[in-house]
């Protein structure tokens, strides 16, 4: 018993939460060891992970909680899906934590460290949870110590973005809550295998209604169009640290609930269609925002939002390729855009600015950092031999591949974002590369700020190169995503 | 004309969950979990109230995760608010019956807060609700010496205590019961004290818990 | 093994060229030619060695396929050769820049990368490297700064809208046929629909277009070229382009077939038939806009843009004639493009100017780019004894033969403009009077000279041997099941007429022989000096004397007002276009809460609508 219970994925959730817990009085010990505990809770997070991957790949874990089957506890539904998550979870926490250590100095710090590890647990909770009411929990999580670490700064735009994301977001959690009402209602359970084995037994319309709460809910946090109006001003305004983890791992937390609960609550239907045609809108929308942004943070936010749009058109496409495509996206888009922010935020630091003029010529003055960025920028825009092109490759073969007209008008125009997309990116690779700088001297930089940000410039690179390495995985994850009667059947026993 | 197309949108929400609610029947006999937590709830956990079990042990997770939410509540406005300098205010000395009145009734109000989380597995209550009351003591106290302050050192160390003493029996059950928060102490005699295995623990846990960190707010906020 | 390892090291030693020169510029310099010389070798060591390598390793779930025939080897030959050329002269050239690790870098880049689109066996492939070629292109064209970031910007963009095109043929193709290695979708053309292919076409001419620079894609062309680093420029205007040509005759020979490549197109607009009259528009205007250029390089641009033409021209006849001169003028173009940016780059490196109105009687100072430049513009007219005349006789001879008159009078215009422009770069920087300022100019490095004696050497063997590249076209065009035409080392055997270098060489040989002997002959003849100007009877002062301003003044003022790039124009009209809707897409975002909330609620009663409509 002892020896397995190390492997018991719940401790993915309860050690960060039990460790965020015990912050305060770690620091009472000792202040400066407080940075480390949000490192350590994500090395073992990203180990555990790592470990249980080539578990679930064969076959999902359920974990009951308290010792009672689903659905009369709460169980977790460890699939590969939640580990790809929670493996892209912790390895951006870990090295954003591991750049948090000297860039985050002013202000609470403490609780900023116990902040960051709540946010990361809850975005954990989520993927890893096979329960509706559970899953809503969990999302408060990320959204509260989200909202409080964007107005971290104390400044007065983190402070007025904040306020505007808690009222946007709150407004989603209580649609979310209605929605989970009514299924609770329909159903008399909260467990969604228990409701996915009841849907068909119900045709209301309240289950559609409940459909398009969860969908509005839930994409605030994903950032679908038009419900994403507070994702430019909180991520540009957070600490550098924290725009990468919203932007890096919140976001496709949004989506990830989403699309859960349509895959497997509500099953295929017509609504993909329309999401397909709003994420193509999202990505339209946010790419030309970004083109005149003369905001480096801003332009790196509307991109995002852009990279959403694209993800969600991918997993709505249908069919197991693109969810799988849509699954790489999210992979890409959240090792780029953490390098992107990272990278974004040391030249912030040093500049004192974030307006692109102030980039001028820092190629030369902060060579390593810029280099990174660029590779990043690549990947994004879909260049080889970076990862984004193998996974925007896959997204337009899966929509191809469909054959029906719509989604080839949808690529067409995807394509034509990402034209966008490239000339506002290649003009900051100008900007840094190619314009005088204003002073000579170098900016020296602290290993701590440079090591997270080459790690995830080679695994761009190194995957990008060989994609391959995570084909089996994602095709995989995206067969047990999508199929619900597997999950029921998974989550019941036989 | 924003008005009026508001207006439009929220009457057409409107229908459509007036729709969804019309069609939901509240109450029948769908409620297949609920009906197992009634029929098997005593006696799976010893506790005769059966909310508490359904919150401490069912869904013990979903409380672990209120109980965080609360505790970012408490973590985010320390950051939002963080040196934020009381300027010196005058504060006018309450009247002396709130003086008089705050320092009598404190105790009692503690004492009516522990109670309340104490016996939360046996009646109506528990953890929450007694934090709650806790925290109204320290309110009374804050209004009637406004001046005085509780040391935030010590909140943050309760809360801290609180938290990981929760994840801490949890873990323990998963290590001798092979499940997170599985209920390992003896179940007891039904409607005793000392009855519902884990349950009074964790609710003496949440109770002050949430008593400290309601405190912790409403003094952070009254500055 | 060979095409990875080539491939391998070429990519590996451009990064290395970067690290060497951190640690001691000398290592890097000394690393980029010895890799760039041993590409050559390489490639030289591959020829006749014609076979297909599959990589051990897959692309997601495609195969990864390696291959060279005599196609690739022609065009790897090119490459490589020019770009360790290139690499050489910037030895002299980029002294004292800055950032030179990079630039070497990203030319082994460049160079590498379009190996890997002649070496590349599956479409996938194909895509990947034409990708990494454009944007490591894009870095070194935004090298200079100033100007050229924005012509690298109009040059990313163009090429982006290209490569988008290209992607959706590439995976319809993989979705159509199952497989995207080239030599299986060529065998398997039959099932794919005359239409269908046609589609392809389309997107693939807007792909491989823009590479090509062919009119109506050729804008970017001019601004990049003139702005980029000088030796890049050649490599540029030499080969870059010439991988959208390579695409071409890839797709319309080798992948689609010539006899079902005559037949595609809508109705009466064949594609053929299009892509001929493209190329011709390709020749006539931009080598008039060429004449009007002050700029030597952007002379030359505009003169690539043109020459091009020739080769579109050539290979959309479809029969072995075209193919051979079109194919041979891409090797002619390489070489004398390549040399005559050189050769301004040359100029440009010591005068630190490229102005046109400002250079003249050069010729002294320094001879060897003098003869460089001459030997150039002569391949550039195509005089006898230069490969030039081959390839553009061959091309008139197709044409001829195909009897396409007006193609071909169109040709031969553009043919007169390319006389006056190529004399006019010749006059204004070598001839005339030399300038004040460059009295005390020193010689060409030596590392300038190499290169351009080789190109010189290359022009004129080429065109009096014509035979030995002749007959590897050849060799191409018959596998490619066109009539085999009857090749020998001094040209072309037919019947209509026959080319036959020797008959012209000696022909020429004689006459220089009669001129020199009347030459000499007659000891009237004197010597003057460079500033000896007796202008009709009026002593002119040396300084105001310049005949490079304004060279054909009449004749601009003829055509100027026609020759606008109205193709620029437009597109710029679009990115303005485009730019101010994208402007008035980020109001969308007031900033205030109260439209926001209205937002979320416009969402859900947007969904709830789709739901009650049914």
């Amino acid at each position: 018993m002892v020896s397995t219970v190390w492997q018991n994925p719940v401790l993915l959730i309860v050690v960060p939460l039990g460790l965020a817990f015990f912050t305060p009085i770690i620091g009472l010990i000792r202040k400066e060891l407080v940075k480390y505990i949000p490192i350590l809770g994500m090395l073992f997070n990203l180990t555990l992970s790592l470990f249980l991957l080539p578990k679930v790949l064969d076959n999902p874990i359920i974990v009951s909680l308290s010792g009672w089957k689903p659905p009369f506890a709460i169980n977790l539904f460890v699939g590969p899906v939640g580990i790809l998550f929670s493996i892209l979870i912790s390895l951006v926490g870990l090295l954003t934590a591991i750049y948090g250590i000297n860039y985050i100095k002013k202000g609470a710090v403490e609780k900023y460290h116990m902040l960051f590890l709540l946010l990361l647990t809850g975005a954990t909770g989520i993927v890893l949870t096979g329960d509706i009411f559970n899953l809503f929990v969990f999302f408060e999580i990320l959204c509260i110590s989200s909202y409080a670490l964007v107005a971290y700064n104390q400044d007065k735009n983190g402070i007025e973005a904040a306020t505007k994301y808690l009222i946007q977001g709150s407004l989603g959690s209580a649609f979310i809550l209605l929605g989970i009402g009514f299924l609770y209602g329909l159903f008399g359970t909260l467990n969604m295998a228990d409701i996915a084995r009841n849907i068909t037994t119900v045709d209301s319309p309240a289950l559609f209604i409940a459909m398009a709460l969860f969908i509005t809910g839930f994409g605030v946090e994903a950032a679908i169009f038009p419900l994403n109006a507070w994702l430019p001003d909180a991520h540009s305004s957070a600490p550098s640290t924290i725009s990468a983890i919203l932007s890096g791992i919140a976001i496709h937390i949004g989506i990830y609930a989403i699309f859960r609960v349509l895959y497997t609550l509500f099953g295929f239907n017509s609504i993909f269609t329309v999401l397909a045609v709003i994420g193509i809108v999202t990505l339209l929308i946010g790419e030309m925002s970004a083109f005149r942004q003369e905001n480096i943070k801003r332009v790196l936010a509307y991109s995002s939002m852009g990279q959403m749009g694209l993800i969600i058109f991918a997993l709505s496409i249908g069919t197991v390729d693109g969810i799988s495509g849509g699954l790489f996206q999210i992979i890409t888009h959240t090792l780029s855009k953490s390098l992107l922010f990272l990278c974004v935020g040391y030249m912030v630091y040093s500049t004192n600015s974030m307006e692109l003029s102030s980039l001028n010529g820092l190629g030369k003055r902060m060579p390593l950092i810029s280099l990174l960025f660029t590779i990043g920028v690549f990947s994004l825009i879909g260049l080889p031999p970076f990862i984004g092109f193998p996974s925007k490759l896959s997204i337009i073969l899966a929509g191809l591949k469909t054959g029906e007209t719509l989604f080839l008008i949808l690529i067409v125009l995807m394509l034509l974002a990402t034209v966008i997309e490239g000339v506002y990116f290649f003009r900051i690779i100008q900007i840094l590369y190619f314009k005088e700088p204003d002073k000579e001297e170098r900016f020296k930089t602290p290993f701590t700020l440079l090591f997270p940000v080459i790690i995830l410039g080679l695994l761009i690179v190194a995957i990008g190169i060989y994609p391959g390495l995570l084909q089996e995985i994602l095709d995989r994850s995206a067969e047990i995503f999508w199929d619900k009667l597997s999950y029921i059947k998974i989550v019941f026993g036989g | 004309m924003k008005k009026i197309i508001s207006f439009v949108l929220l009457v057409i929400i409107f229908i459509g969950i007036y729709f969804a609610v019309s069609q939901i029947p509240y109450g029948k006999d769908k409620m297949s979990v609920s009906k197992h937590y009634l029929n098997n709830g005593v006696k799976e956990n010893g506790a005769s109230n059966i909310v508490t079990s359904v919150v401490l042990n069912y869904r013990g997770f979903d409380t672990l995760g209120e109980l965080t939410i609360l505790f970012i509540g408490a973590i985010g406005l320390g950051v939002v608010l963080f040196g934020f300098e009381t300027k010196g205010k005058d504060i006018k000395s309450p009247s002396l019956i709130l003086n008089a009145g705050s320092t009598f009734l404190f105790p009692f109000i503690l004492l009516f807060g522990i109670y309340i989380f104490i016996h939360g597995h046996l009646s109506p209550g528990g953890g929450f609700q007694g934090g709650a009351v806790i925290a109204s003591g320290f309110l009374i106290s804050y209004l009637g010496y406004p001046k005085k302050r509780i040391s935030e050192k010590g909140i943050h160390i309760v809360e801290s205590l609180g938290g990981t003493l929760f994840i801490l029996i949890g873990l323990l059950g998963l290590l001798l019961g092979g499940y997170f928060l599985s209920n390992i102490l003896p179940k007891g005699t039904v409607n005793t004290l000392v009855s519902g295995g884990i349950i009074p623990l964790l609710y003496v846990l949440i109770g002050i818990k949430v008593g400290a960190e309601l405190a912790g707010i409403i003094y952070k906020l009254m500055e | 093994m060979t095409l990875q390892l080539i491939l391998l090291i070429g990519f590996c030693g451009a990064i290395i060229t970067y690290f060497a020169g951190k640690i001691l510029p000398v290592l890097r310099e000394i690393f980029a030619v010895a890799i760039s010389l041993l590409l050559v070798g390489m490639i030289v060591y591959a020829y006749g060695r014609y076979s297909q390598e599959i990589a051990q390793f897959g692309f997601l779930n495609f195969k990864i396929v390696f291959t060279l025939n005599r196609l690739s080897w022609l065009f790897a030959i090119i490459i490589s050769s020019l770009s360790a050329l290139s690499i050489i002269f910037s030895l002299s050239y980029m002294k004292g820049k800055e950032r030179q690790d990079f630039f070497y870098m990203m030319m082994l880049f460049v160079s590498t990368s379009m190996l890997g689109i002649v070496f590349s066996g599956t479409f996938l492939q194909l895509f990947i490297f034409w990708e990494i070629m454009s944007w490591s292109t894009f870095l070194l064209i935004s090298y200079s700064k100033g100007k050229a970031v924005k012509a690298g910007l109009k040059y990313i963009t163009m090429s982006i809208i290209g490569s988008m095109a290209m992607l959706v043929a590439v995976i319809s193709l993989y979705l159509k046929f199952g497989t995207l290695e080239i030599s299986v979708i060529s065998q398997n053309i039959d099932i794919a629909s005359l239409r269908y292919l046609s589609c392809i076409f389309g997107l693939l001419f807007l792909g491989f277009g823009v590479k090509a620079a062919v009119v109506p894609l050729h804008t970017w062309l001019p601004d990049a070229h003139s702005e980029a680093p000088s030796p890049f420029s050649a490599i540029l205007s030499g080969i870059l382009i010439k991988m959208g040509i390579y695409g071409f005759i890839l797709m319309m020979y080798m992948v689609v077939g010539i006899k079902i490549f005559m037949t595609l197109g809508v109705g009466w607009m064949k594609f053929h038939y299009v892509f001929a009259w493209l190329g011709v528009i390709s020749i006539l205007i931009p080598s008039f806009i060429a004449i009007l250029q002050n700029d030597a390089k952007r002379l030359l641009a505009w003169s690539s843009v043109g020459q091009i033409g020739y080769i579109i021209v050539g290979i959309s006849m479809g029969t072995g004639l075209g193919f051979l001169g079109g194919t041979f003028h891409i090797f002619s173009h390489a070489v004398f493009k390549g040399l005559l940016f050189l050769t301004i780059a040359s100029v440009e490196y010591r005068t630190r100017t490229r102005d046109l109105d400002q250079l003249g009687g050069l010729i002294k100072k320094m001879p060897i780019t003098f003869l460089g430049g001459l030997i150039g513009v002569m391949g550039l007219i195509g005089i006898p004894l230069t490969n030039g005349f081959i390839s553009k006789w061959l091309i008139y001879k197709s044409l001829f033969e195909s009897n396409r008159m007006f193609l071909l009078l169109f040709s031969l215009i553009g043919t007169w403009a390319a006389i006056l422009y190529g004399y006019k770069i010749l006059h204004n920087v070598f001839l005339g009077q030399l300038p004040e300022k460059y009295r005390n100019m020193k010689r060409e490095p030596v590392f300038m000279q190499i290169p351009i004696i080789i190109l010189s050497l290359t022009v004129i063997l080429s065109g009096i041997f014509p035979g030995i590249i002749l007959k590897l076209i050849n060799n191409i065009a018959f596998s490619f099941g066109l009539e085999s035409l009857n090749v020998n080392m001094w040209g072309v055997v037919s019947e209509t007429g026959t080319l036959n270098i020797r008959n012209i060489f000696f022909g020429i040989l004689a006459a220089i022989a009669l001129v020199s002997i009347i030459f000499y002959s007659a000891k009237r003849s004197w010597k003057v000096s460079q500033d000896d100007n007796y202008a009709a009877g009026a002593f002119v002062p040396v300084e105001k004397y310049n005949y490079t301003v304004e060279f054909y003044a009449p004749l601009y003022k003829m055509i100027r007002k026609y020759l606008k790039d109205v193709i620029d124009i437009f597109y710029c009209w679009i990115a303005g276009l485009v730019d101010a809707l994208c402007n008035g897409i980020r109001k969308i975002y007031t900033g205030d809460i109260g439209t926001y909330v209205g937002y979320i609620l416009f969402f859900l009663a947007f969904l709830i609508i789709i739901y009650l409509r049914g």
